[in-house]
Order: structure tokens, then C-alpha cells, then sequence
């Protein structure tokens, strides 16, 4: 590989180019795919998870549940789940599910929703930056709460009977890890 | 009273040096003292409130030492070294010595009041009395007036940094060559070392002042634009110690592949692609946050830019190797000058994924970052400033070689530390996917055999870490030098590295030549007493 003699280092630039040129190809294909994934919203992940609820369909699908979820220091709190229903003449009605949607277990909130069931929290903080952590068998939910701007997570109930647990994901003070609760698919 | 400070660009290089291995030394024993404590998942909610407080704070001192002193110390450390190896030098000595102490020691004051704010202090939690759990305990008023304070000692570092790189910048400018280009590792060391840090350091510097102002004087914060703020500072220093570490080892590796630098020109085309794209990358790490959607997407082609200039450095070095006439691995310069390039390539591969948007919140605030940085920390940084530190040491010694124990003791130390830094890194990383959340005390009884296993390799790491440290702390502080250092060419030790020994490659006779003609200047003048000089700060 080195036998031969070459007059000078410049000869060797052709590897550089093609590097150039490798690299080029690649940031396109990636920068692309991230964004026609993040438009068209068809991955799990990114897909209505958007902080400023750029991907949040509208009109909410049939079924969803729609809860309310403050972070404070240091628990979730879901308040007021509505659901959406729309009737045959497509006049939208929400209806309140509080009691059946929202209960407590051990002082841990615990959401009850049912298989497929679409769900969007709105999520917003009274004092520090949160994060909403979900992770579904089709993608985890990753929205950053800050204090003063409503935060949107939007995602399909699993289709299989489980149980998960949301976290917060920025560290948000010394009570920051026990600071979780449940979503119990039935 | 005579010798209060360095009087040479090596003796400012050794300086910096002491002061960020004092920090390592310090913010190492706070890893594994919350490593100790993260072996219980504190299922028992009290027990974990009761820890908490501690070890909040020890993980903020942990990034704080590291991202304000450590890194800053290296940069400018390597940077001084470029200027000596490279026939250029410092001049405003003094100016250089009191950036030092400006850097490394008024954060001891804001470390006294107990931070659990973590390394990015975002607001308002950093903004709490209860975040400050010395401080934080005083009447509201007064806890005020320290907290500010804090901040400020916060401030003074920063301004420390900004007096230190730009002060070194023009010295290197005035004491560029006269005729042809600056030297590769030099350049590198102008624009990271100096230029990169003089630049984004005063976003550091206005964020914490905004705190200052806070607190003695009621100005209000508002949270996503200091993050934004922050950031334009946190992104890019995580890119002060590798990239000037680069330079070295764009100097380094050439001379144990036993050619010149495959490619000398993209080298230099390298520094304004990585110094532009190091700062438009900033809110990469916000992809998750309230952020205009246009700006996230700014963030995916500039980061991926950067990291296809970072890849072409690995070319061109992977090239000299593999081009050039066998690589000298067994002396323990050009181990570490190997290992790490090959640990930034193995730690740049788990960031690929992370600037795609999809992608990114799959990991992010997950124990995968935490991986994927350690690895990158523990290879390109620690392992590239140990080569580049046996090289300095070399100079200090006055060109004489490592023994055949301390070239064992380097060369097995970082063996195994990067052994043990693979296994950590990727574990950390593998935790992070399955959804370990960085920042926990408490975490999910399931991750318990992963935190498990990273203490265990935490504990390989700490061993190999005094394995190979030894040799070096002995040397700066000029204790049982004997041990380690011999003046005959005995050892197993290419004599490559001396400055002035035998060239490998004809093509390197000039610029050994060049540095010899250096080094026998120092030594006539001022190396010998900036050493001892430095030797009495340590003492
Ligand atoms: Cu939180």
C-alpha cells in the first residue's frame, strides 16, 4: 500500500473529496427524513409529542380522552379528563370522565384508559421545568413542560392490557425521581 | 518573592494542567461517591428524599468542575503547549497567571453553598433557596444575598476564562511564525483554546449574571430565553477540550505513523467548519422543548455537518496511520494518541442518532446521552490530554524517557481504562434506551443489575486511573522522578517522542529539529525555574 512513491501529499486529496461528497449524500438523506417524518407525523415517537402541538390532529379523533396534567413539585397531577365524542350529525360534545379516568394509587396518580383509546395531555407547570416521559411499546412519549407555554402530548393507548408508568424526565429538584405516576391500560 | 509566576508558554501549560487535574482528582471521587449511593434504588421514598439533597449536589459539582474548570483548564493547557511545541509562546504571563486563579478558584464559594441546580441550572429551579442546601438555609433574605453571590463567583470564573483565551490568542498571534503558516496543532490550539472560548464564554458570563441580577437586584428570568442563552455557551464547550486535543493529536499521531499528516490542508479547512458549526448546533439539545419548530429544524443539518467535518478529522488521522510506515502503538504516547482517536470514533457513532428529530426523543434526558458523552470524555479528552501530557512531561524532563515501569504502568492503565470506559458508556447507554432517566435517585427496581454493572466498571476505571496517573502526578509534582523517567534510551520506549531524537521519517526531520532548537532554549532560560515555580504551587 505504501511501495509505491508518490511526489507529493497533495496527490492524495481525491479520499477528501469523496468524503465530501459521502458526507453530503448522507446530511441530505438524514435532514430529509426528519422532516417528512416530523410533517407527515408518521413516526410513533415525534409524531403528535410536539411541545407546541404542531402535531396534534385536529379534529381530535373520536374517543380521545383529554386530560388536563400540571408537574409540581414533585408529583403529576391530571385533572379534568374529558372525552371527546362527536355524534352522528358531527357536532362535537365533550363529556366528563374525571371520575372514571382518574384515580390514585399509593398517593401515585393512575389513569385508566382502554386499548387504542387516543389520549392528549396538556401539560403545563406552575413553578420549574418538567418533562412528560411515557414509554409505549410503539415509542416513547418526550415533552419538556415549561412554566408559562402549554406543552401537548398526544399518542394512541397500546393495544395490549398493561400497565406503564410516566416520569419526569428534567430534573426538576430533589423529589424529582419519585415524581410518576401510572397509565393502566384495561 | 521572585518567581510568583510562570515565565513561559510551558510553564503557563503545566500551570493550567495542575489546576485541572487538582478538579478531576475532585470531581472523580464525587462520581463515585454518587455512584455508591445509586447502588440502592431507594424504593423507600423517605430514605431517598434523605439521599437526595447529597447527591444532587455531588452530581452538580461533578458537571459544574468539569464543564466551568476542567474543560477551560485543559483547552488552555493544550493550547500552551501548542504555542511551545510550535516555536511560538506566551507573553503576558502574568495576565495568564491570574486567569488561572480567576478560573479555578472563586467557584469554590459557590460550591460551599451546596448547588443541586445541575451543571445547566436551568431556571427557575436554579432560582429556588431550596436548590441551594447550604445557602438555601439562611433567612430568606440573607440566603438571597449569598445565593447572588454564588452566581457571581460563577461570573468571575467565566470572565477568568474570557481574560485567559483572549490573552492567549494575541500572544500566539504576535508570536506567529514570521514566514510560512502556523503550525496544525498551534491553529487548532488559537481557534478552540482560544478563539471558541473567548467567543461563547460571554453567554455563560450573561446568563449567570442575569442571576446575579436576579438576586441582588430583582430582575426577572425568563426560563426558555436563558436557556436558549445557556446553551449558546453549553454546546460549544463541550467541544473546547477535544477539538484543541485534536491539534495535538494532529501533531502526535503523525509523528508514530512515521509520515506527515495525510492531509495538512483539510486540517486546516477543518478548524472553520467545526468552529462555525460548533455554535449554530447550540439548541440541539432542546428538541424536546416549546421551541419555534423552525429552529428545531435548523439544528438537525447543522449538527449532522459537524459531525461530518468531526469525521473527516478521523480521516485524515485514520489515513496517516493506515498510510504510514507502521504505527509505533507500544510507546505509550502513541497508545494514547490511538486510543483516543478510536474512542471518538466509538463515541461519535451513539450520537448519530440524536440530532434526528424522530430519533432524538426516543433518548433524550436518558442515561444513552450520559453514555455516549462519558465515552466521549473518557477517550478523545482524558486519554488525548494523557498523550499530549507524556509529551509535555517529556519536555519538562528535559527530553528523557519513560522507564520500563512507567510505560507499562501508562500503557496498561489506559488499556484497561478504556476497556472499562467501553463497557461503562455503552451500558449507560443500553440503560438510557430501555428508559432510564438520567438524574434519578430513585429508579425502577429493574435497572438495578445495570447500575449494578456501571459501578462495577466505574471501579475498573478508578483503578486503571491511578495506574496511569501515578506516573504523572509524581512527575509534576517532581516526586521519585527517578522511578519513572530514565536519561538513557534503556527502555522499551521509542525515543520518538523526545523532541529532537531519532526521526522516524525523514520527512519530520525539520520540525524535530525546530522543537529541539526550542527546548534547548528553554531549558538555557526558563524552562527549569517555571517548573520549579510550578512545583511550589502544588506544594
Ligand atoms: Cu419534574
Amino acid at each position: 500500500m505504501y511501495l509505491y512513491i508518490r511526489p507529493k501529499v497533495e496527490s492524495h486529496r481525491d479520499w477528501e473529496k469523496i468524503w465530501f461528497g459521502v458526507m453530503l449524500v448522507i446530511v441530505v438523506i438524514f435532514v430529509a427524513w426528519s422532516y417528512v417524518s416530523v410533517i407527515s407525523g408518521d413516526t410513533a415517537t415525534y409524531r403528535y409529542g410536539l411541545p407546541l402541538a404542531s402535531g396534534v390532529p385536529k379534529p381530535l379523533p373520536n374517543g380521545t380522552v383529554v386530560i388536563y396534567m400540571e408537574g409540581v413539585q414533585w408529583a403529576w397531577v391530571p385533572m379534568n379528563a374529558t372525552e371527546i365524542i362527536y355524534s352522528p350529525n358531527g357536532t362535537q360534545m365533550n363529556i366528563s370522565v374525571t371520575a372514571n379516568v382518574i384515580s390514585y394509587v399509593n398517593g401515585y396518580p393512575y389513569i385508566k384508559v382502554l386499548p387504542h383509546q387516543p389520549v392528549e395531555m396538556i401539560l403545563y407547570s406552575n413553578n420549574v421545568v418538567h418533562a412528560f416521559y411515557l414509554r409505549l411499546p410503539h415509542g416513547p412519549q418526550n415533552v419538556n413542560v415549561v412554566p408559562g407555554i402549554d406543552s401537548y402530548s398526544f399518542f394512541f393507548a397500546p393495544s395490549t392490557v398493561g400497565n406503564y408508568t410516566f416520569h419526569c424526565a428534567e430534573y426538576c429538584g430533589v423529589g424529582h425521581s419519585y415524581m410518576y405516576g401510572y397509565l393502566e391500560v384495561m | 518573592m521572585a518567581k510568583l509566576y510562570p515565565k513561559s508558554a510551558l510553564g503557563i501549560s503545566l500551570l493550567y494542567t495542575a489546576g485541572g487535574l487538582a478538579w478531576l482528582a475532585a470531581m472523580g471521587i464525587a462520581a463515585m461517591w454518587f455512584r455508591t449511593i445509586l447502588l440502592s434504588p431507594h424504593v423507600n421514598v423517605k430514605a431517598g428524599y434523605a439521599i437526595a439533597p447529597l447527591y444532587y449536589f455531588l452530581v452538580t459539582f461533578h458537571g459544574q468542575a468539569a464543564m466551568m474548570i476542567i474543560v477551560e483548564d485543559v483547552a488552555l493547557s493544550v493550547f500552551a503547549y501548542s504555542l511551545y511545541k510550535s516555536g511560538m509562546g506566551t507573553i503576558h504571563n502574568k495576565i495568564l497567571t491570574a486567569a488561572f486563579w480567576l478560573i479555578n478558584v472563586p467557584m469554590i464559594i459557590e460550591f460551599i453553598g451546596g448547588p443541586s441546580t445541575g451543571w445547566y441550572m436551568y431556571p427557575p429551579l436554579s432560582l429556588q433557596l431550596g436548590s441551594w442546601i447550604y445557602f438555601g438555609t439562611f433567612a430568606p433574605s440573607l440566603a438571597e444575598k449569598l445565593i447572588g453571590l454564588a452566581y457571581f463567583m460563577m461570573f468571575v470564573n467565566a470572565v477568568g476564562v474570557i481574560i485567559g483565551s483572549i490573552t492567549m490568542f494575541l500572544d500566539a498571534y504576535k508570536t506567529r511564525p514570521k514566514e510560512g503558516k502556523i503550525p496544525v496543532f498551534a491553529a487548532y490550539g488559537m481557534a478552540f483554546g482560544g478563539a471558541l472560548l473567548f467567543v461563547t464564554e460571554f453567554a455563560l458570563a450573561a446568563a449567570e449574571l442575569w442571576y446575579v441580577l436576579y438576586f441582588w437586584a430583582s430582575v426577572p428570568v425568563n426560563p426558555l430565553t436563558w436557556v436558549v442563552l445557556f446553551w449558546f455557551w453549553g454546546h460549544p464547550v463541550v467541544y473546547y477540550a477535544p477539538f484543541t486535543i485534536f491539534g495535538g493529536l494532529y501533531y502526535l499521531i503523525p509523528k508514530f505513523a512515521g509520515r506527515p499528516l495525510f492531509s495538512e490542508k483539510w486540517a486546516r479547512y477543518n478548524i472553520i467548519l467545526l468552529f462555525t458549526f460548533s455554535m449554530l448546533a447550540w439548541v440541539h439539545h432542546l428538541q424536546t422543548w416549546p421551541l419555534p419548530v423552525v429552529l428545531r429544524a435548523f439544528i438537525t443539518p447543522t449538527t449532522l455537518i459537524l459531525a461530518a467535518g468531526s469525521g473527516l478529522t478521523v480521516l485524515n488521522l485514520g489515513l496517516t496511520i493506515a498510510t504510514g510506515k507502521g504505527y509505533q502503538w507500544k510507546n505509550p504516547v502513541g497508545l494514547a494518541s490511538l486510543v483516543a482517536l478510536i474512542g471518538f470514533i466509538l463515541a461519535g457513532l451513539q450520537a448519530l442518532i440524536l440530532p434526528i428529530n424522530p430519533l432524538n426523543v426516543i433518548v433524550h434526558n436518558t442515561y444513552y446521552v450520559v453514555g455516549h458523552f462519558h465515552l466521549m470524555i473518557w477517550t478523545i479528552i482524558i486519554v488525548g490530554y494523557v498523550s499530549i501530557l507524556l509529551d509535555m512531561l517529556t519536555s519538562k524532563m528535559n527530553g528523557a524517557t519513560l522507564t520500563s515501569l512507567s510505560s507499562g504502568m501508562v500503557s496498561g492503565g489506559i488499556i484497561m481504562w478504556t476497556i472499562g470506559a467501553f463497557l461503562l458508556g455503552y451500558t449507560m447507554s443500553y440503560a438510557g434506551y430501555e428508559g432510564l432517566i438520567r438524574r434519578w435517585v430513585a429508579y425502577p427496581v429493574r435497572f438495578v443489575p445495570y447500575m449494578d454493572a456501571m459501578t462495577f466498571f466505574a471501579i475498573i476505571m478508578g483503578a486503571s486511573f491511578v495506574m496511569y496517573g501515578l506516573p504523572v502526578l509524581f512527575t509534576l509534582l517532581g516526586v521519585k522522578t527517578s522511578l519513572f523517567w530514565q536519561t538513557a534510551g534503556l527502555s522499551g520506549v521509542s525515543n520518538a517522542s523526545i523532541p529532537g531524537g531519532s526521526s522516524p521519517s525523514p520527512t519530520m526531520a525539520s520540525q524535530d529539529h525546530n522543537t529541539m532548537k526550542n527546548t534547548i532554549k528553554e531549558i538555557n532560560s526558563k524552562t527549569t525555574d517555571a517548573s520549579k515555580k510550578d512545583k511550589s504551587l502544588l506544594n
